[in-house]
């Protein structure tokens, strides 16, 4: 049986455990409201590219062909993925549910980009190709971030080197609902983008200044950097509401284990209490006869 | 004047959504002027300054780079940042002005001075319309 010191001992451990816990889940919980507004500020801009894309692409009529070569005939075909995942651990099933989607949906000897330490640690190991470390870290993501990467992303397929350019990411459907997600954002797939574009039929063609394959460039270049930055933001939102929730029940777990060990502390200390008054009285018993 | 739906949207925040008669800004090829009923448009937008007029609305924004979407009856300007001239930071603009004349300055490679060209015009850009304000 433990003894009243070592009960002791654990639960001072318990409690500065239940300090940290807590204390995480206070800097999560501010972290996730601005992440929230941010989040909120983006989608409007997300969803009216995706829309501006979808109604461009309807009308492209063979401008700028180059972004939506499949390259079905080359072997190998390169694949680049964009992988987001936190920089720090202690976030529950965060950063294990993207790493776990990207090996089941990324075969061996991919190229993989990882945003993020936690992912970029994980794959170093494993059989993958790292091509770039896009440190961007673990405070809110910011617009040349994206530029930067999306820059890099455009000139490796302008050049041949990658066929095709994809993103995962954990996107946060609730606070309680975050689930990791790919989107394929290069080549251009008019059928994807077509999807749900109520504009299809509508109007005509678009007319291009100065012309069609100069706005092509800028505008996948726009689509590119507004895209991976709306999933930077996604990420980063979904990875402060998973460490609020798991440090939220962290904290729980220590105390209901504090409660716990108070109340085995508590019987440890009646019997101790309980021996010496026993050793008393039959010490008082001895002595009077 | 004929009136026509305008936003203006960047990834931080929609700047402006609402009812507009006129809107002016600079492409590649120079400046434009959109009014209602404008042809459908694809276009590039460059650093500079954005003028937004409708009822009773007489407005200037700093934009940077971005494009502008033209549908019927609809104008979208998609921008990397856009800022109305009391927001905007002037001694933050002077800071990144100097950054960016250092680096044109001791560093001449040339695919860094394209960027560090385009840092300092869209330094320029906040400075010149911050003084303007209202039109």
């Amino acid at each position: 049986m433990e003894t009243m010191r070592d009960i002791r001992n654990r639960m001072r451990s318990v409690r500065q455990t239940l300090q940290v816990t807590g204390a995480m889940k206070l800097i999560s919980t501010s972290k996730l409201r601005k992440a929230r507004r941010r989040l909120d500020e983006t989608m409007p801009y997300f969803d009216a590219i995706r829309d501006a894309m979808r109604d461009i692409i309807a009308h492209a009529e063979g401008h700028g062909q180059k972004w939506f070569d499949e390259r079905s005939g080359k072997a190998p075909r390169r694949v680049a993925t964009l992988v987001v995942t936190a920089d720090k651990g202690l976030a529950g099933g965060y950063n294990h549910a993207v790493i776990r989607f990207v090996e089941e949906s990324c075969p061996p000897r991919s190229i993989l980009m990882p945003v993020g330490a936690v992912g970029k640690r994980h794959f170093m190991e494993k059989d993958y190709v790292l091509l770039e470390d896009f440190a961007v870290s673990t405070k809110e993501p910011e617009v040349y971030e994206a530029k930067e990467i999306a820059s890099f992303v455009e000139a490796q397929f302008s050049a041949g080197r990658i066929d095709e350019f994809r993103v995962v990411y954990t996107r946060m459907h609730s606070s309680v609902r975050l689930e990791p997600e790919m989107l394929t954002l290069l080549p251009l797939d008019p059928r994807l983008l077509a999807e749900g574009g109520r504009r299809e039929r509508e109007g005509a063609s678009f007319r291009y200044e100065p012309d069609a394959e100069e706005v092509f460039d800028v505008l996948v270049a726009q689509y590119l950097k507004g895209v991976v930055y709306g999933a930077l933001v996604q990420a980063f939102a979904s990875e402060q509401a998973a460490r609020m929730a798991a440090m939220d029940s962290a904290s729980k777990n220590a105390e209901d284990m504090l409660a716990r060990l108070a109340l085995v502390y508590n019987r440890a200390r009646q019997a101790a209490i309980t021996g010496e008054v026993s050793e008393i009285v039959a010490g008082a018993a001895a002595l009077g006869d | 004047m004929p009136e026509f739906a305008f936003e203006l949207l960047t990834p931080y925040r929609r700047l402006f959504s609402g009812k507009a008669t006129s809107i002016a800004f600079a492409t590649a090829d120079g400046e434009i002027e959109i009014l209602a009923g404008h042809e459908p448009l694809v276009a590039p937008l460059r650093v500079g300054a954005l003028r937004i007029r409708g009822p009773g609305l007489d407005r200037i924004a700093a934009v940077t780079e971005g494009f502008a979407r033209i549908r019927q009856g609809k104008v979208e300007i998609f921008a990397d940042a856009a800022e109305w001239p009391e927001e905007i930071d002037r001694e933050r603009a002077e800071r990144a002005l100097g950054r960016a004349e250092k680096r044109l300055a001791e560093d001449p490679q040339p695919w860094l001075r394209a960027s560090s060209e385009l840092a300092a015009e869209r330094a320029r850009n906040r400075m010149r319309i911050a003084g303007q304000g209202r039109l």
